[in-house]
């Protein structure tokens, strides 16, 4: 049983099979598109649809229902769409002879023969290859998975052949290499024809006929030097479009697979492992958004305008590419827009989260010293965070993981410094500090910081290094130490203080802060240490 | 080079004349013409006379009118204009010069 749908061409009434309707539909959308530009398109439609009510009505008189059978005729009899386009050479006067008209071959997404979108099939037509390679390059690379995006991108841009004209498009003269190679040569040699024409023939005729007046033969000289000029401009144009959208391709869409991949394994791998990739912990230790936040903005503000030169190589290069619909430029623009605008206002908080530095109330601890006693001083380093690799390192501070194998921030930036003590006794300050959006903040953040120290009787033991958790992230955490020891203390510096004395200490030898280590030391005036066991 | 292609261009190329001495002295509807065409050979396919005959008539050298059937859609019946009729008195001549000259050059 099959439904019939009933039509009027020319002012008669038929009822049609549905398939056959879809079929006649198809070659008269087909035809009136091959007849596109010609003059008198309506004329020659109506024409041809009273042609077919004429055969209907002849073919039609008993069983009163075109099938698709009668539309076979139709088309076998009145041709393909193709058939109609007339040579328009032939007919006007002086042909150029070398304007061919090249039935160009166009890229679909063959749907007929499709397993996903008709991709593969489509440029399997195109390259007159079986669809069956290209599916098979398709599933290598598949692992790769480069292809997807490929496909997506194709899915969405080329168009399906709907129409029996589009399908004869897809499935026309193959574009090979070597046709390629002969449409570049035909250009060139076009461009030759012209110049070798134009100067031998035209201008000579010009000249011949403006002679009479020397200025008409040099204005025709120069007009025609300029027309010359012109023809080849235009030559050498199109074929360097076609080399920029080539370009404009394979640059474009290296770059959206490079921050595509990027994209996926930064925030795929933030989001379910965890982040030991040095960038992922780096960015998640700076930057207050989240590391998947940041990568959507950034795939989407680089993304969007290689996409878009993406799209304008494929259509210099291409010469069916859907136009962009309207909708989903705005929406590409709309999302660009918003993600400039949340990266600007990421980097203005990220900038105002180092807007301050708080140092907190220093930590203070009595040194015990009797009269007479040496303070010896030392460093105490972990075995733990010397053996370790940073997985980065900024600003003195590095990422890596604390014995438990969690992740933590530590820096080996300790420094020092030794002052008089107004009192008669001997003291140690410690202040840790941060930077921060603001005063409580900044603070908070400082004393997030972890740092120990022992003082035993008149030895000080100092660690090299303070851990902090990677949530209050890299806000330029510091340490400072100063120790206060009466004058006429004695200090000794153990060996391992070398790189931890500050700049700031004072010394009457003028070494250089770390010379000063496995010295002893007499705090003299004006926090002026004096040595007492260097050679003079 | 096709050789079904320049079969098509030479048969195309005087499908224009041959539609115009096809109209001479008598007017006829399209599918009388297309039968007239198909008969001598020189039409494979219909679809290439209705794009010749719209611009035919554009130009000036036929003319239509429209004729109820009893067996189907109203005809379109061509005739050719004074203009035509020109036009085609030339074509002829030249087309029996262009015989002779082909003649002899294929002769030897």
């Amino acid at each position: 049983m099959n439904k019939t749908i009933t039509i009027n061409l020319a002012g008669i009434v038929f009822h049609i099979d549905e398939e056959a309707f879809y079929k006649l539909q198809s070659y008269l959308e087909a035809v009136k598109k091959s007849l596109k530009g010609t003059q008198g398109r309506e004329d020659i439609i109506a024409d041809i649809e009273a042609r077919i009510a004429e055969l209907f009505s002849e073919r039609v008189q008993e069983k009163e229902v075109v099938i698709l059978e009668d539309v076979d005729y139709i088309i076998a009899t009145l041709g393909q769409p193709n058939d109609y386009k007339v040579d328009d050479e032939i007919f006007e006067e002086e042909s150029s002879g070398f304007k061919k008209t090249v039935t160009t071959k166009r890229l679909y997404r063959d749907t007929d023969d499709k397993i996903i979108g008709g991709i593969c099939s489509g440029i399997g037509h195109y390259l007159a290859i079986d669809p069956l390679w290209i599916r098979l390059i398709f599933i290598i690379l598949f692992f790769g998975g480069v292809p997807i995006i490929a496909y997506l991108i194709l899915w969405i841009i080329v168009p399906e052949a709907a129409s029996t004209a589009q399908k004869l498009e897809m499935k026309g003269e193959p574009a090979t290499l070597n046709t390629i190679e002969k449409k570049v040569k035909e250009g060139f040699e076009n461009v030759k024809k012209k110049v070798d024409k134009l100067d031998l023939d035209e201008t000579g005729k010009k000249v011949r006929e403006k002679g009479s007046s020397f200025f008409g033969m040099i204005s025709s000289i120069i007009s025609s030097i300029f027309h010359v000029l012109g023809k080849l401009i235009t030559g050498i144009f199109s074929i360097v479009g076609k080399l920029i959208g080539v370009i404009l391709i394979l640059v474009s869409f290296a770059v959206i697979i490079a921050i595509f991949i990027s994209f996926i394994t930064f925030s795929f791998i933030d989001v379910n492992f965890g982040s030991d990739i040095a960038p992922i912990f780096l960015s998640n230790a700076v930057i207050n958004t989240p590391v998947w936040i940041n990568s959507i903005l950034l795939l989407l503000a680089v993304g969007i305008p290689f996409f878009m030169l993406l799209y304008l190589g494929l259509k210099i290069l291409v010469n069916n590419i859907k136009p962009m619909p309207g909708v989903v430029k705005l929406s590409l623009l709309g999302a660009w827009l918003l993600s400039i605008f949340a990266l600007i206002f990421i980097s203005i908080d990220q900038f105002a989260s180092q807007s301050i530095k708080v140092y907190e109330e220093p930590t203070v601890k009595e040194i015990q010293l009797q009269d007479q006693d040496t303070l010896y001083v030392s460093m105490k380093s972990s075995k733990h965070y010397d053996r370790i690799d940073p997985i980065f390192s900024m600003n003195h501070i590095s990422g890596s993981y604390d014995e438990s194998g969690d992740q933590v921030l530590f820096s080996k930036h300790i420094r020092f410094n030794i002052q008089t003590s107004t009192s008669e006794k001997g003291r140690i300050e410690v202040s840790r500090g941060a930077t921060g959006t603001n005063y409580k903040n900044a603070l908070d953040r400082a004393r997030e910081i972890n740092y120990h120290f022992t003082s035993k009787a008149h030895t000080l033991t100092l660690n090299n290094y303070f851990t902090a958790p990677t949530s209050s992230k890299l806000r330029e955490q510091q340490v400072e130490i100063t120790i206060y020891i009466p004058k006429h203390t004695v200090v000794q510096l153990d060996r391992t203080t070398g790189d931890y004395i500050s700049y700031e200490i004072e010394n009457d030898q003028d070494f250089y802060r770390k010379n000063m280590a496995d010295h002893l030391w007499e705090m003299g005036e004006k926090d002026l240490l004096i040595c007492l066991d260097c050679m003079e | 080079m096709n050789i079904e292609n320049t079969k098509a261009q030479m048969r195309k190329g005087v499908l224009e004349f041959c539609i115009l001495s096809i109209l001479d002295g008598q007017d006829k509807y399209t599918s009388e013409i297309l039968e007239a065409l198909k008969e001598a050979k020189l039409l494979v396919v219909e679809g290439t006379i209705y794009p010749l005959l719209t611009r035919l008539k554009n130009t000036g050298l036929l003319d239509y009118r429209w004729e109820e059937s009893t067996s189907g859609p109203p005809r379109k019946y061509y005739s050719l204009t004074d203009k035509g009729r020109e036009f085609t008195k030339e074509l002829d001549q030249t087309w029996n010069e262009l015989k002779n000259a082909v003649q002899k050059v294929t002769k030897k």
